[in-house]
């Protein structure tokens, strides 16, 4: 799957979870600049990915993920 | 889920420590000092009674904490369980094979006698802290 891919089928997942309709998904994304990405909200949108995705994250691979960008990073590896 | 065997307390999110705090002490129970904990930028204090469960209660400091989305989306209210494990590696590796995602790494606590604690969530269970024996 390719990155851009990606991007599609996850735009609506991260919109939905982070309760933001024109959300666009860049690298640099994170609780710093998205007032909705709270810590509960981003596990259970790595939830939501790993159910629609069909992988799972290792977990010391979860606990380094602090952006979109290493979200997206990680998926291409998952998804290659 | 097994090693979800004992409860350490039961975490509320306060927006102030003192006012709650005086509603239990009229009650009859007895309140810890208030720990200024810089784990998650909050304020910590233990409510302890004979024979209850003893109760958290946990209320942002000045800046930002994951507090505030908790009294902002739900009010003053419990938030999460706390379980005492005996290896808090073990137990998240665990729990993690079982749907559990840790907020972060374990860190010592000061609230908890520098005990390691780590915050985990559920989609079915919702947020539960561990702290290592």
């Amino acid at each position: 799957m390719t990155r851009e891919e990606i991007i599609k089928q996850l735009t609506p997942i991260a919109q939905e979870v982070f309760q933001k309709s024109e959300l666009v998904l860049t690298d640099n994304l994170s609780a710093q600049n998205v007032d909705t990405w709270t810590s509960l909200a981003f596990m259970q949108f790595l939830t939501a990915i790993e159910e629609q995705f069909g992988f799972k994250f290792k977990m010391m691979e979860l606990l380094k993920l602090k952006t979109m960008g290493d979200i997206l990073a990680s998926m291409e590896q998952h998804l290659a | 889920m097994k090693h979800l065997n004992e409860i350490s307390h039961i975490g509320y999110a306060v927006r102030d420590i003192e006012k709650t705090a005086q509603l239990y002490i009229n009650g009859g129970w007895t309140m810890s000092e208030v720990y200024e904990e810089t784990v998650q930028n909050t304020r910590i204090a233990f409510l302890y009674k004979p024979g209850m469960t003893t109760i958290e209660l946990v209320s942002p400091r000045d800046g930002e904490s994951p507090v505030d989305n908790i009294l902002k989306n739900q009010g003053v209210a419990p938030y999460h369980i706390c379980y005492v494990v005996e290896d808090i590696m073990q137990a998240m590796e665990d729990l993690y094979e079982e749907g559990f995602k840790p907020l972060f790494f374990p860190v010592e606590s000061i609230a908890m006698d520098n005990h390691k604690i780590c915050y985990l969530y559920h989609n079915d269970i919702g947020a539960i802290e561990i702290v290592e024996k």
